[in-house]
């Protein structure tokens, strides 16, 4: 569930919002009508607070309330304006070494690299050491301090949206410079330049006071909320209630900066906002078959739900495995294959709702909560390899072993040496190398091979698959389907495998279930799909959009391609 | 390595596309001479010399790691070779200056594999579209019965021409890619597995709209990449087998599918389910 | 059919063996060879600009070098002082050869070496610096696991939205305000604990708790949103698969991925930390780099200025260096990369 519609107006954001607009209110109106009272010097000296002084008075007898008004003109007005130098001038630079030549580029990122790991206060604290104190030189130092930053984001951006595919088509089309730039270039940096500008404005706030504040700001007799605060220090034994003003007014602008500058970002990335239903346990670990049921697999009604049941992502899923079948699902993307096979693994993620009349693999309720143990023993479960499968951080070895170790009890010795057989009985080559390697270091068929190995040696009663080969080469197809095929002929372990690709189904599976929608359309053995004894037109129409393959020269056989065929020429 | 396929269609044998041959410069879209590339340590290409003629759908397949992205890539300018000559509609891009790159543009297109990310997210379809007319100075009205007449071609309502492609399905995006590639009416489409990330009924929506472009009478000039062998065979009049960054094998499709010369290419037919040297036993 | 398919052919190929001999094709030796060169890069950088604050100076730089209301004579000691009457290129060529024996001048402003004046006042800073890092990661770390722990896939809103609030409000309060007011309440009011000094454990509390708590939360946030993230991942499906327990799954298969993405990003984090020292010293008076680089600027003594910051820019360096290396060791994975 993508949330791009959600609003922009949360909480947090609101808050910021009307404290900021509060705070600049402020900045703008008070000063005016204040300025007596915060610049005048009175005998009232060190006052406590009072209705006619909020926050008391200073030792010159300053109203101390009105000066945090007067300072927060200035603080804001510095921070603006270092803002607006960070962030042009980081427009400026970014733009210019995203034009520049390769080489000059990648110096220029490396360059700014190396600036931007330096804090930018201290940044700041050698422009100070170089122009003399004062407001201008806090607004230069910051400002100055925040391009590196800020270019670095717009040129990684500018080089981002360079390499996006629709910025490469539009440059096929011919389109101008200009035109790439202002139609694709810079809305797509907009949005996130947006949002860091807003985080630079609440940095800055915070430093530019900082300099102030370690006395290298701005200079007496001028002051911003930065030197109030350090001025209160000399008293806070004293007069405490002087450190409040500064200290809550820069809290509140700060935090107003941060609220808003959260919401952009918020707004600009949606997180799936998830909703999670923790689905109620029916039934015990145990279920006991049906009289007469011999079947390994049954499930009965099955229907899969959105957390608030609206929708309705899997129905009426009526399924069976035996014992040493293989059963092929097929469909599209969307037709509830994959639900449908964690639903019988118990993996189903836990926002989604899911009910059935009956669920159970061998005596295991996958309705109730059977003992991990006798899962994992049990149920195997392969998936399509993108590379991302395995722990990128942990050798091979521990991992293939985890079940073994967790479930079964075996001292690590003996798992490993049982995980090193079964890797050699699928075709790995080198298995003790590969225990110690990490993941990256093998192929993708090797990594799958390696999956299945996992799989085979608490040798389970059930395997579910879900798009094994997607990612692999044909040629390394093949090797991995005859693992399967070997699996259930030596060890007797029923298959489920999930697919989208009815020529791989049609090739390894006893049985074929064809879904569509949620539901299933047709179930088929796999003679007669050898024999295209297939009734329902959704299969039908599956089965001629894949295009076969033909070795055989000058006739074709019927297919998708017909037309395609049709307009070859001669 | 680079074998010429000796098929028993002899009238055929050096018409088709392929293995460099004797072909003036003007037959040819992509002439490409002992290419040589490699990433870092990786030898990506290795003498490599194909022919793509004027006119002709060339399949390009091969398996991960064959080579075959990366040579297509070279084609249109995006990597630039080591060594050797590549000439792509008559212009020399075998170390592509930005102006030589520029000359491509309009001339060559580049369809790429993945509809969510060809087309930019934050304009109209019909924004999309229109920059293909560009350079065209058409009034604005002109312009959109261009853009209508562009998505009836590719059987999309011209009414659509308002939407985001987020509203489009990914066969219907992909066609809307293929549509804008076809408006400029280049010299030679590159498509790079266009089919890959399609479900199979989209994958066939897709192929019967090549299909269709090309029984209207298109005549472009097509280098299609795919690792679908079945696909090749039905969209492709000539193919060109990689593997490991070597040419394989080339040949007319059928010809080369029905009696390959090279082992490999065997291999890679009986790998497919389905093909009769299938077996998983 | 030639090639052994079942044995996946294509697959195992079998691999050139890496050439031991030539060691610069090892994944360490290259790592060191990369990191050598940022560093040299980093400290070229930091030498240049160290050196250009002189020369940068606006108007005559010994004229602002001395300070307001200077004699002439006291303008030309500063001149020759500084090595201001030589041409630029030599007095670089100086500079540089001063940096590298250590021998950067004496203070202006007390006459003592500077390399004296500012390696006295590292310890102090480093102190606070280091001890407020590992706290930081101490805290940081297990806080945001915990967070994305609580709240993976939709769980405990309320969780999520306490953590959220509470991390961006306390990260938005800057250190030298929460200084203040830990001050207050901790030293004034409830005179728990001191207010200055550096001399005892007890001081250091403070000072540091205002260093730490703003990253931490930072950092809290960045963990929590990484592990949000590995809780998705493949390899999270692939082990609830084998039915390991979340704790198993969390200690085995999100942290030690969480460390590689968190690590990356808390560098600049940590090495932002140093700025936030040199802020808070001046509250605690605390006799760090922090009080005495701003002291520096005010008394206008370029040469502890250069020392000083030459100083930081080091440690900032080598604090991200160290950060990278931890990360080679955890995960060999960016050995290889470029960047990661």
């Amino acid at each position: 569930m993508s949330a791009r519609s959600r609003t922009l107006w949360t909480p947090g954001f609101t808050v910021g919002v009307v404290a900021m607009t509060a705070v600049v209110l402020v900045a703008i109106i008070a000063p005016p009508l204040v300025s007596a009272s915060a610049y005048r010097f009175t005998d009232a000296v060190a006052l406590p607070p009072s209705s006619e002084h909020l926050l008391g008075t200073n030792d010159f007898g300053q109203d101390n309330f009105a000066r945090v008004l007067v300072a927060t003109r200035l603080t804001l007005i510095m921070t603006v304006l270092a803002t607006f130098i960070s962030v042009l001038g980081g427009l400026a630079l970014g733009v210019a070494i995203w034009l520049s030549p390769r080489v000059v580029r990648e110096w220029s990122l490396r360059l700014l690299e190396t600036a931007v790991a330096f804090p930018t206060l201290i940044s700041a604290l050698i422009i100070a050491a170089i122009l003399l104190p004062g407001a201008t030189t806090a607004v230069l130092a910051l400002g100055i301090a925040g391009i590196p930053g800020f270019a670095r984001v717009t040129a990684n951006l500018a080089g981002r949206t360079a390499r996006a595919e629709y910025f490469l088509t539009a440059r096929f089309l011919g389109v101008g410079s200009w035109n790439l730039a202002t139609r694709h270039m810079i809305p797509s940096m907009a949005e996130p330049l947006l949002v860091l500008s807003t985080t630079i404005f609440a940095t800055v706030l915070v430093e530019i006071s900082a300099l102030s504040f370690v006395g290298l700001g701005v200079q007496p007799p001028q002051y911003d909320l930065g030197s109030l605060l350090n001025d209160s220090l000399e008293s806070l034994y004293t007069q405490p209630i002087e450190a409040l003003g500064p200290a809550v007014m820069i809290i509140i602008a700060s935090v107003a900066a941060m609220f808003i500058g959260d919401g952009l970002a918020a707004h600009a990335n949606p997180r799936s906002s998830r909703r999670w239903a923790p689905r109620p346990r029916i039934g015990g670990a145990v279920a006991v078959p049906a009289e007469g049921d011999e079947a390994l697999v049954r499930v009965r009604n099955l229907a899969v739900s959105t957390s608030g049941g609206e929708t309705e992502l899997v129905h009426g899923v009526d399924l069976h495995v035996d014992r040493a079948e293989i059963v092929g699902i097929v469909g599209e993307s969307g037709s509830g294959k994959s639900l449908t096979a964690l639903s019988v693994a118990g993996l189903l993620a836990e926002e989604l709702g899911q009910s059935a009349d009956e669920l159970r693999v061998g005596t295991l309720n996958m309705r109730g909560a059977p003992a991990p143990a006798d899962l994992a023993r049990q149920i195997a479960l392969i998936y399509q390899d993108p590379g991302t499968t395995f722990n990128p951080s942990r050798t091979m070895g521990p991992q293939l072993t985890e079940v073994l170790r967790t479930h079964m009890g075996m001292s690590k010795r003996d798992a490993r040496a049982t995980v090193v057989d079964a890797l050699a009985a699928v075709g790995v080559t080198e298995p003790e190398l590969r225990m110690k390697q990490y993941p990256h270091q093998l192929s993708g068929g090797m990594r799958q091979r390696a999956m299945i190995a996992a799989a085979v040696v608490t040798r389970p009663s059930l395997l579910i698959a879900d798009e094994p080969t997607t990612a692999l080469d044909v040629t390394v197809q093949v090797g991995v389907l005859k693992a399967f095929r070997a699996l259930r002929d030596r060890l007797g372990t029923a298959i489920l495998f999930i697919s989208h690709d009815l020529g791989v189904v049609r090739e390894l599976c006893d049985r074929v279930v064809v879904m569509r929608s949620g539901e299933i359309v047709e179930q088929l053995t796999a003679a007669q799909l050898a024999a295209d004894d297939v009734s329902h037109p959704y299969t039908r129409s599956l089965l001629d959009a894949v295009p076969q393959l033909d070795t055989t020269r000058g006739k074709r056989t019927a297919s998708a391609g017909r037309a395609a065929q049709e307009g070859r020429r001669p | 390595m680079t074998q010429q396929h000796d098929g028993m269609d002899v009238a055929a044998a050096g018409e088709h596309s392929g293995a460099a041959g004797e072909h003036s410069g003007r037959d040819l879209v992509v002439r490409a001479r002992s290419l040589d590339l490699s990433f870092g340590a990786h030898h990506v290409l290795k003498d490599v010399s194909v022919d793509v003629r004027r006119g002709r759908v060339v399949g390009l397949v091969g398996e991960s790691g064959s080579g075959k992205s990366t040579l297509a890539k070279a084609i249109v300018g995006m990597n630039r070779i080591d060594e050797g000559e590549l000439e792509v509609v008559g212009e020399d891009v075998s170390r592509p200056s930005r102006a030589q790159r520029h000359r491509l543009y309009r001339r060559v297109q580049y369809v790429p594999q993945d509809p969510y990310s060809s087309l930019n997210p934050r304009r109209t379809i019909g924004q999309t579209l229109a920059e293909a007319f560009e350079p065209n100075r058409r009034t604005a009205r002109g312009r959109t019965d261009l853009i209508a007449e562009v998505l009836t071609r590719v059987q999309l309502d011209p009414s659509l021409a308002s939407r985001y492609p987020h509203e489009f399905s990914g066969g219907q995006r992909q066609r809307i890619a293929i549509a804008r590639a076809l408006a400029v009416g280049p010299e030679l489409i590159v498509a790079d597995e266009i089919t890959s990330a399609l479900d199979v009924s989209v994958q066939a929506e897709v192929i019967r709209l090549l299909a269709d472009l090309r029984l209207k009478g298109a005549d472009h000039s097509m280098l299609f990449i795919t690792h679908n062998l079945a696909v090749a065979q039905v969209v492709c009049d000539d193919i060109i087998v990689m593997r490991h960054g070597r040419i394989v094998e080339t040949g007319p499709v059928d010809a080369v599918f029905a009696d390959p010369a090279d082992q490999y290419t065997r291999t890679l037919l009986d790998s497919v389910p389905g093909a009769k040297g299938f077996s998983l036993t | 059919m030639a090639l052994a398919l079942a044995s996946g052919a294509s697959v195992a190929r079998p691999r050139p063996k890496p050439r031991r001999s030539r060691l610069a094709h090892h994944p360490w030796v290259r790592f060191a060879l990369r990191r050598a060169g940022g560093l040299l890069l980093s400290f070229t950088l930091l030498v240049l600009i160290t050196f250009l604050i002189v020369p940068l100076l606006p108007g005559d730089p010994a004229v602002v070098a001395a300070g307001e209301g200077a004699t002439l004579e006291q303008i030309e000691h500063t001149r020759t002082a500084l090595g201001l009457d030589a041409p630029l290129l030599v007095q670089f060529a100086e500079y540089l050869r001063g940096v590298l024996t250590l021998d950067l001048g004496v203070s202006f402003a007390t006459g003592v070496p500077v390399s004296t004046v500012v390696f006295s006042r590292l310890p102090f800073t480093a102190e606070i610096a280091l001890i407020a890092i590992c706290i930081t990661l101490l805290i940081g770390v297990p806080l945001g696991t915990a967070a994305a722990l609580l709240t993976r896939g939709g769980r405990r809103p309320a969780v999520d939205h306490v953590f959220n609030a509470l991390t961006s409000f306390v990260f938005a309060v800057p250190n030298y305000v929460l200084a203040t007011l830990l001050v207050y309440i901790f030293a004034i009011r409830l005179g728990w604990l001191p207010a200055s000094g550096a001399a005892t454990l007890p001081s250091l509390i403070l000072p540091t708790a205002a260093v730490m708590i703003g990253p931490a939360c930072a950092l809290a946030r960045i963990v929590r949103r990484e592990a949000a993230t590995i809780f998705e991942e493949d390899y999270v499906r692939t082990a609830r698969g084998w039915r390991l327990s979340t704790w198993h799954i969390t200690s085995r298969y999100v942290l030690p991925n969480l460390l590689t993405t968190t690590l990356t990003l808390s560098g600049l984090i940590l090495a932002g930390m140093l700025g936030g020292a040199v802020v808070v010293e001046t509250v605690f008076g605390w006799p760090g780099l922090g009080t005495g680089i701003v002291q520096a600027i005010v008394q206008r003594d370029y040469p502890v200025i250069r020392g000083i910051i030459l100083l930081l820019g080091v440690l900032a360096t080598v604090l991200i260096l160290v950060v990278d290396v931890v990360l080679a060791i955890v995960d060999p994975r960016t050995l290889d990369g470029e960047a990661h």
